[in-house]
């Protein structure tokens, strides 16, 4: 039986050395999971995908990659940092962040090159993910002049270009128009069908059947608080409620005003 | 936009940011098809050290106009509009020359007129190249000169940044105009002023954190990598 992709236990993580972040978080994900990770504001989904993607590491606890330990002193190895980096791919939730080179194309091709990816295979992966993406007309030009949609495909064709094994994505809908989302949603269908790992950060619940099959849900004290397949945990409002995920719908009809929770899943 | 006498502050902020969209459009001349943007950058750039040089080592202040003459006369035939191009020019002179010659004026005047005259015609040059080629391709050029690809990235990094942050001061300015109105005590404006630059500090610093981690991620470790093309 393989290993897990990841497997943290009993891990802790605070800002500073003062500041709780992530308390006691117990959490397995397996190859070719397509999980969310999803919790209101403040949460900690934003750290984990740190952890995660060992930008970060843990006070306590443990972080297993692959059944491999991770810590700072095994990024020391160059190896193994390389071979991690092409094989774990994170999506931050600023798309100003990820973008910093003079081009978009310098963009796109940064990570692999500096993994050390054969050029030709390059400059191939770049011609077949504009096309995809339908961005062939924003290569040459500069990320400052992107509108917010266009940043964050081209943030997304910067990681997607590495090819990575597991894909992180920190709010990857977040400022979408519908159109953008919709095109997204597909992009990241597509890869999780090639058998590949989708760990997504959400608070956005009308998005998280697309995104996800199974949930982590984060509450407040920054611990995950359930765990299982989407559909079952969307169904129990009193669980999406204690943990301030519960939309609440206002209409109007016949003149008067009316409020509902809104539904995610047939109760 | 009209600006009260006091309110030094607003317009500073709002004459910057307007340098730095106006720079933006500027990446329209090069892009257009005149004298200029006709040559290699490695020719243009390699012309304007040459000219810069010659400018440090004449002390013909005659030899001086003329290298301005033809500076303005090749930005004509590169299409760009001389107004424009001056007003982009003498924005710098005062800064980078005249208040530093000024004192040399009441005591040696042609040392002072040659110090200002040498000032005007690099800086008219360096800008006429800035002008005249895309800031991707200088910085490429650079890196075919044998410059360290690190020191190359540095420099695209800061450039896009630089708009970044413009537009981050514009917002920012407008929300709290939005909220304090147009006319506060200059005192208060002082307040504001200084809890946004704070402000701004420590967002580039976060933001230099984030960008590193990105950079990580990708596999970045100290070298950075450019495509063959």
């Amino acid at each position: 039986m393989s290993k897990p992709v990841f497997e943290l236990e009993d891990l802790n993580y605070s800002y500073l050395g003062k500041f709780p972040a992530l308390s006691d978080i117990n959490l397995k994900i397996e190859a070719g999971e397509k999980v969310a990770l999803l919790g209101a504001n403040g949460t900690g989904k934003s750290t984990l995908l740190h952890i995660l993607d060992a930008l970060v590491f843990p006070d306590a606890g443990s972080i297993r990659f692959s059944g491999q330990d991770l810590n700072e002193n095994v990024f020391n190895d160059e190896k193994f940092s390389r071979d991690f980096r092409r094989r774990v791919g994170l999506v931050f939730q600023n798309p100003d962040v990820q973008l910093f080179c003079p081009t978009v194309k310098e963009d796109i091709v940064f990570g692999p090159l500096q993994l050390g990816i054969a050029q030709n295979e390059i400059k191939k992966r770049l011609d077949n993910l504009v096309e995809i993406l339908n961005i062939r007309d924003l290569v040459n030009r500069q990320p400052h002049q992107l509108s917010v949609g266009e940043k964050k495909k081209v943030s997304i064709a910067s990681v997607l270009i590495i090819e990575p094994e597991v894909l992180l994505l920190d709010e990857p809908t977040a400022g979408l128009d519908p159109a953008t989302c919709r095109q997204l949603l597909d992009l990241i269908d597509d890869f999780h069908a090639q058998g590949r790992t989708v760990i997504t950060a959400t608070h956005d619940l009308h998005m998280v059947p697309e995104l996800a099959e199974d949930l982590r849900i984060l509450n407040k004290e920054r611990t995950i608080t359930a765990a299982g397949p989407c559909k079952d945990l969307l169904a129990n409002q009193d669980l999406l409620k204690q943990n301030n995920l519960v939309h609440i719908h206002k209409h109007r009809h016949d003149g008067s005003w009316h409020k509902h929770p809104h539904q995610h899943s047939p109760s | 936009m009209k600006f009260s006498h006091h309110n030094f502050i607003q317009r500073a902020i709002i004459k910057t940011i307007n340098f730095f969209k106006e720079s933006i459009f500027a990446q329209e001349y090069a892009l257009q098809k005149g004298f200029l943007q006709w040559f290699p950058p490695q020719v243009k750039i390699i012309s304007v050290l040459a000219v810069i040089v010659g400018t440090l080592l004449t002390k013909s202040i005659a030899l001086l106009f003329v290298f301005y003459l033809i500076c303005l006369l090749i930005a004509s035939l590169s299409k760009i509009k001389i107004g424009y191009f001056l007003k982009r020019t003498w924005l710098f002179i005062p800064i980078f020359s005249f208040f530093i010659a000024l004192p040399a004026f009441f005591t040696d005047f042609n040392i002072a007129v040659l110090f200002v005259t040498r000032v005007l015609v690099s800086t008219s040059y360096i800008i006429l190249l800035s002008l005249t080629t895309p800031h991707t391709r200088l910085l490429k050029t650079l890196r075919s000169f044998g410059v360290p690809q690190v020191f190359v990235m540095t420099l695209g990094m800061c450039y896009r940044y630089i708009f970044l942050f413009a537009e981050v001061i514009e917002n920012t300015y407008l929300a709290v105009k939005s909220r304090v109105g147009g006319a506060i005590h200059y005192k208060h404006g002082q307040h504001i002023a200084t809890w946004r630059i704070a402000s701004l500090w420590q967002r580039s610093l976060q933001l230099n954190r984030e960008i590193y981690d990105a950079m990580l991620s990708r596999g970045y470790s100290g070298e950075p990598r450019v495509l063959d093309e």
